[in-house]
């Protein structure tokens, strides 16, 4: 079942010179426990797909429906609280919060007990391999893969059912990209996440289960060199 | 409030304190030009009501003011109100009349009727005068009570009864030819005091005085007037009043209509009082700029330190944290450090008002800064980056 689908939506907004139409009538559905990668250029509008199915724009035409219920009937803030974590290409991380703090940020604006929230960050930073003596440490004491490592604890950590990756792989070298993807792919494969990645990098996209190719506004599915 | 609102604070202190100094600053300044500007204002009340305003009638050219040799009706017009405006003006009236007598210890004495020891060198404690009566109600008295020098008093032995031959020395007895004992008389004096040092000068009570002029010239004269202004607000009315029976002093003497001046000396009470009503002004302006400056100051460092802060709030918007919460605790980070600077400079200059008003502009400074930097989505910076 899709937990979330884009029906014709689309979505202009004016720049410092003029109106842009980022979006022409998008459809698509996500499911859990899937993994898809959305390709395209830069200003394709692929970031910006993103942001409406994170609650965080209204479409202009259009709309976003969770669990079949449209984004714009729900409270936004609950929804990406509860159910969707954004995962950025940088500036992650709330730099003046320790890793561990990071990743409780969400749980306390769930109001989770200290403790509890506590636990569940330790364990989701160590699920993505962040050890315990890096902890305390504030973000710029992290490598580039660690910081978006500890943003995919934050996503885990708050059992959200959506995980919405912009380029989390821009920043890093092969190597910590390839771990940061392959969090990700466990996540969408074996905790039954629904994971949707924005991405330059087509082979990223081909470890996806499904791709869609942003040209212009428009969205298509499959991937076409 | 945010989570983790205070580890947040901790880790970057240096732009907190950096406020809280700025508002400390402004705080303090602010409650100074306040306080300086309320007591500039209580001295502007003190001295307008409090100051010695001395009135003085002098001759018309205005170089005499002793020995003027006045009809009644000077003192009259200072004193009768059924008939006069100037009365309601005067406090403290002061009125001599010059004597002179002949008595066991001198001759050409000069004695002097008196209301007031105020401006006489020898029983004004303020010019160094220092009197020791045995009359408390000495200048008010009708009896021919004396004060005389330490010395004459000692010379006198006890004695307290003196007799003495009295002169009015302003009768001019050219009018008078078939009186030659017009302006002279007999007279028993009580020693009712003395004053410290040798001197010539005798003094008495000023009624008591007039009742002996009356007796030995047939009418009531003075030598000189002088009195307080009663209210320094109504200084002008005071002249008007005082135009119904004196004119206004004229160098070289010469009056047609009036014989004798009234001199206002209010000129140290107008120096002071421009002296501080011009510090008073330049308050008026410094106090209006202070504000200034504290808006500009709380949009600048509301600026500086919101520009680092889009991300964090962008990010904070994206994990679900509701537009109401993070505005609140944006403004809380921005301005907690900053009240507690607020609170501190008013109680420590016990003025809560300017701090308070500081801290107001402050606040204005850093909503219109925090709201701006708010005002970018999460998504317009992810846009940025696309």
């Amino acid at each position: 079942m899709e937990i979330l689908t884009a029906k014709e939506v689309s979505f202009s907004y004016i720049n410092r010179f003029q109106r842009v139409d980022a979006l022409k009538g998008v459809s698509c559905g996500f499911e859990t426990g899937k993994a898809y990668a959305i390709v395209g250029k830069s200003g394709s509008g692929k970031t910006t797909l993103l942001s409406l199915l994170a609650g965080l724009e209204t479409p202009t035409e259009g709309e976003v429906l969770f669990e079949g219920r449209s984004l714009s009937a729900l409270d936004r803030d609950e929804y990406r609280r509860d159910s969707a974590a954004v995962i950025y290409q940088s500036l992650n991380l709330f730099p003046l919060l320790t890793a561990e703090e990071n990743v409780m940020f969400p749980l306390k604006l769930m109001k989770l007990e200290k403790d509890e929230a506590m636990r569940r960050a330790r364990a989701a930073l160590l699920s993505v391999g962040i050890g315990e003596d890096k902890f305390k440490r504030l973000p710029s004491r992290l490598s580039g893969g660690e910081q978006q490592r500890v943003a995919i604890a934050r996503a885990v950590s708050a059992q959200s059912r959506i995980i919405l990756a912009d380029e989390p792989t821009g920043n890093l070298d092969i190597t910590n990209g390839n771990q940061v993807v392959s969090i990700l792919l466990r996540l969408a494969h074996e905790e039954g996440r629904c994971v949707i990645i924005v991405t330059h990098d087509l082979e990223i996209a081909a470890q996806t289960d499904e791709v869609f190719m942003m040209k212009d506004g428009v969205l298509e599915r499959g991937l076409q060199v | 409030m945010s989570p983790f609102f205070f580890n947040r604070m901790k880790r970057a202190p240096l732009k907190h304190i950096c406020a809280a100094l700025v508002s400390l600053a402004l705080s303090a300044l602010l409650c100074f030009l306040s306080v300086y500007r309320s007591d500039q204002k209580a001295k502007l009340e003190d001295a307008i009501d409090n100051s010695e305003v001395l009135c003085v009638v002098t001759n018309i050219g205005g170089t005499q003011s002793t020995s003027l040799r006045m009809g009644w009706g000077a003192a009259q017009a200072v004193t009768l109100r059924d008939y006069y405006r100037l009365p309601e003006f005067v406090r403290d009236l002061r009125m001599t009349k010059e004597l002179e007598v002949m008595c066991a210890f001198g001759s050409e004495l000069k004695l002097i009727a008196l209301t007031s020891p105020k401006g006489i060198d020898e029983l004004d404690p303020a010019l160094g005068g220092e009197v020791t009566l045995f009359y408390e109600d000495f200048y008010t008295s009708k009896e021919p009570l004396l004060i005389v020098s330490e010395e004459v008093f000692n010379n006198l032995g006890g004695e307290t009864a003196v007799s003495a031959i009295v002169t009015d020395p302003h009768v001019d007895k050219r009018y008078f030819p078939d009186e030659p004992d017009k302006g002279v008389g007999s007279a028993e004096f009580t020693v009712a005091g003395y004053y410290k040092g040798p001197g010539e000068r005798l003094f008495m009570p000023f009624e008591a005085g007039e009742l002996i002029v009356d007796r030995i010239t047939g009418s009531r004269t003075l030598d000189s007037l002088a009195f307080l202004a009663s209210d320094n607000r109504r200084l002008n009315e005071l002249r008007d009043a005082a135009s119904d029976v004196f004119g206004s002093v004229i160098p070289g003497g010469v009056s047609g209509e009036y014989r004798f001046a009234l001199t206002v000396h209010d000129e140290n009470l107008n120096s002071t009082v421009e002296a501080l009503t011009r510090n008073i002004e330049r308050t008026n302006i410094f106090i209006p700029i202070a504000l200034a400056l504290t808006l500009a100051a709380g949009l600048l460092i509301g600026f500086i330190s919101t520009r680092n802060e889009k991300n964090t709030y962008a990010l904070s918007r994206s994990a679900g944290m509701t537009k109401k919460r993070l505005f609140a605790s944006a403004m809380l980070e921005q301005l907690l450090l900053p009240l507690a600077a607020c609170i501190i400079a008013g109680a420590a200059l016990r003025s809560p008002l300017p701090a308070l008003a500081v801290f107001a502009l402050y606040s204005l400074g850093c909503l219109i800064a925090v709201i701006r930097a708010l005002r970018v989505s999460p998504s317009r910076l992810l846009r940025e980056q696309e």
